[in-house]
């Protein structure tokens, strides 16, 4: 057996074990708090970009005055609906610097006998012109969508074969989506115009509460603008030159998200930094007491032979264990507390949420440990440093 | 081996200047076995541990072996207090977290050919607490912990040893043991000692008694 400073500092630890378990509770507090935030904040973030890049459209056209109402469904998947004329569509066809335009049309599942899976989102597409749900088709069922057939968000639990039935028309479930976190496409079933037509006609006479909806109305008009023009720009002249419209940028669709979330990341790093100087200042005085206690034992020890960086390192040493073993800790709690937050969250903000790639947990994973080690080493370092810099002799009769 | 030449060493206690080591001058040749005597506030304490360059004097030379240890760095002064010196307390000195086998292993942690195990369970068995080596301080009686503190002294092999009151709390037997071993060691390895002692008993069995009054020191 040979002595090392590892296992002083070990022993050194364990003598003190309830000061020690409750620095690096306090440690491990700070550490679960940052590591859940980033990979919460991550996830939303995540999901807000995926989300839009699948939406797939530069800017979204819908009737004026129901701005909030396209934000909230295309961010929360909330099944609002809206209509406007579908002459529009031509409007916004003509307008310089638009590519591509196609509409959508979304109803909204009602909580009656008409409807099989209800409070989803029924989203219509033109086949034809589409340029956003074409590309998930060919990944899903690699065909264009029959009329009666849909496909689904991931977040309805039904499997592919099954029929669901909405105001009397059967759809038939003919694959699913990969998850992007975005309700709007999560939460929602994907049709034909057709399909959608054929509902509406017959919501009035098999729905106790029929779709009041005219024949010839749409609820969006997607955009692909041509790459010269900005989304911005465009924006400005469909708004001016077709009446009764709003447009809607990316920007303009994930800004109060993003609004929301600065708020968050705001609350939640000055928690975070708050607790973290807490800690740091915590543990720089109880390094403070635990040398002053320690200071014959110091003296010994360079009596014996240690030098000025081997009693530094004694006490950083201990300062990094405890603060590894924090962090540790805090990992661990962090993700607890992000699997048990995952839905209230969620719910109570009504972000769209998905898990961010393992080399973003593994990178904030390590991260956190290191700002939990550089904490409690850098909180260490002034007591460690005055301690070694003491004279063998004064530090024993000081320990007296 | 050391050489002390006008050593001095003041404290300041509030206006007062205390002299705790006034102009002493003095050697100890190799393999020597010297004893230091005198009161309480005399002076022996500091002197040892300027011996030890445990403390900087104010003035004066204190030499191991023709080196001026104040001339030496931090560093090079705790090398050489590792390899060739070993200290003996009046008081507790073992830390509580450590076995007695690790705290007789402690100075090696910072020495170059490191001495193991073997080495300290040998130490142990000469002082009389070979089935000890498990046990921690507190389970020592306060004897067997200043004999652990012996072994402890010795396993780096040291040339010199600073004792101050080495057999302070000690029985009259154990006393003895102590004594036998510090002899033992002082024949069969030429180990120097220097032992500050109230104990004039003590003093008497060593080949040569300093006195030290009011931080001045005399020969016997």
């Amino acid at each position: 057996m040979q002595m090392s400073n590892f296992r002083l500092a070990l022993r050194n630890l364990s003598r003190r074990g309830f000061r020690s378990m409750a620095l690096a509770v306090a440690l491990a507090l700070v550490v679960a708090l940052l590591f859940a935030g980033a990979i919460a904040m991550k996830s939303i973030s995540t999901s807000i970009t995926l989300g839009s890049q699948r939406l797939g459209a530069d800017l979204m056209v819908v009737p004026e005055g129901y701005q909030d109402s396209a934000r909230a469904t295309l961010i929360a998947g909330k099944p609002s609906v809206f209509y406007m004329p579908e002459e529009i569509l031509d409007k916004v066809r003509k307008v310089k610097g638009v590519r591509k335009a196609t509409p959508q049309l979304f109803l909204k599942s009602a909580e009656f006998e008409c409807c099989t899976y209800v409070d989803i989102l029924l989203v219509a597409f033109d086949q034809e012109s589409d340029f956003t749900i074409g590309s998930w088709l060919k990944e899903a069922i690699d065909r264009p969508l029959e009329d009666r057939e849909t496909i689904i968000g991931r977040s309805i639990p039904l499997a592919t074969g099954l029929t669901m039935k909405y105001f009397g028309v059967p759809l038939k479930v003919v694959g699913d989506l990969a998850e992007t976190g975005l309700e709007y496409i999560d939460h929602a079933a994907f049709m034909t115009l057709a399909t959608a037509r054929e509902m509406i006609r017959k919501s009035r006479t098999m729905s106790e509460k029929p779709l009041e909806i005219g024949e010839d109305e749409i609820s969006v008009v997607l955009v692909q603008l041509d790459p010269a023009i900005t989304p911005e720009r465009a924006k400005v002249f469909v708004e001016y030159e077709v009446e009764g419209v709003k447009a809607l940028t990316s920007q303009d669709v994930i800004g109060t998200v993003k609004q929301q979330l600065a708020v968050l990341v705001r609350t939640i790093g000055g928690i975070g930094l708050s607790l973290w100087l807490i800690t740091v200042v915590l543990i720089g005085l109880v390094f403070s007491m635990s040398v002053n206690e320690r200071q014959r034992e110091m003296g010994l020890l360079q009596a014996m032979g240690a030098k000025r960086r081997n009693i530094f390192s004694l006490v950083a040493l201990e300062a990094a264990l405890l603060s590894l073993a924090g962090g540790l800790l805090g990992l661990g709690a962090g993700g607890g507390l992000l699997l048990a937050c995952r839905e209230p969250l969620r719910n109570a903000f009504k972000l769209p949420y998905l898990w961010p790639d393992t080399g973003f947990v593994l990178l904030a994973a390590l991260s956190a440990v290191i700002a939990a080690l550089t904490s409690g080493v850098l909180a260490a370092a002034w007591p460690a440093f005055r301690i070694s810099r003491m004279e063998p002799y004064q530090a024993i009769r000081k320990g007296e | 081996m050391i050489e002390i030449n006008g050593l001095n060493k003041n404290y300041q206690a509030g206006s007062q200047i205390l002299k705790a080591v006034d102009d002493v001058t003095l050697g100890v040749e190799a393999g020597a076995f010297v004893s230091i005597v005198g009161h309480s506030g005399s002076g022996k304490t500091t002197l040892l541990s300027l011996m030890g360059g445990l403390t900087s004097p104010d003035s004066g030379v204190v030499s191991i072996d023709g080196q001026d240890l104040w001339r030496l760095g931090h560093d090079q002064r705790a090398e050489l207090r590792n390899r060739a010196m070993g200290f003996i307390y009046q008081f507790a000195s073992l830390l509580p977290t450590l076995t007695v086998l690790e705290n007789v292993l402690l100075p090696t942690m910072y020495a170059k050919g490191k001495k193991g195990s073997a080495d300290a369970a040998k130490l142990l068995d000469e002082v009389g607490l070979a089935d000890k080596a498990k046990s921690f301080p507190a389970e020592l009686s306060g004897g067997q912990q200043r004999r652990v503190a012996i072994a402890r002294a010795f396993i780096n092999e040291p040339k010199i040893i600073l004792a101050d009151e080495p057999t302070g709390d000690l029985d009259e037997d154990t006393e003895a043991e102590v004594l036998g071993f510090f002899r033992h060691m002082n024949r069969e390895y030429a180990t120097t000692f220097v032992i500050v002692t109230h104990n004039t008993a003590l003093a008497a069995t060593t080949n040569r008694t300093y006195r030290m009054t009011g931080g001045r020191i005399a020969l016997v």
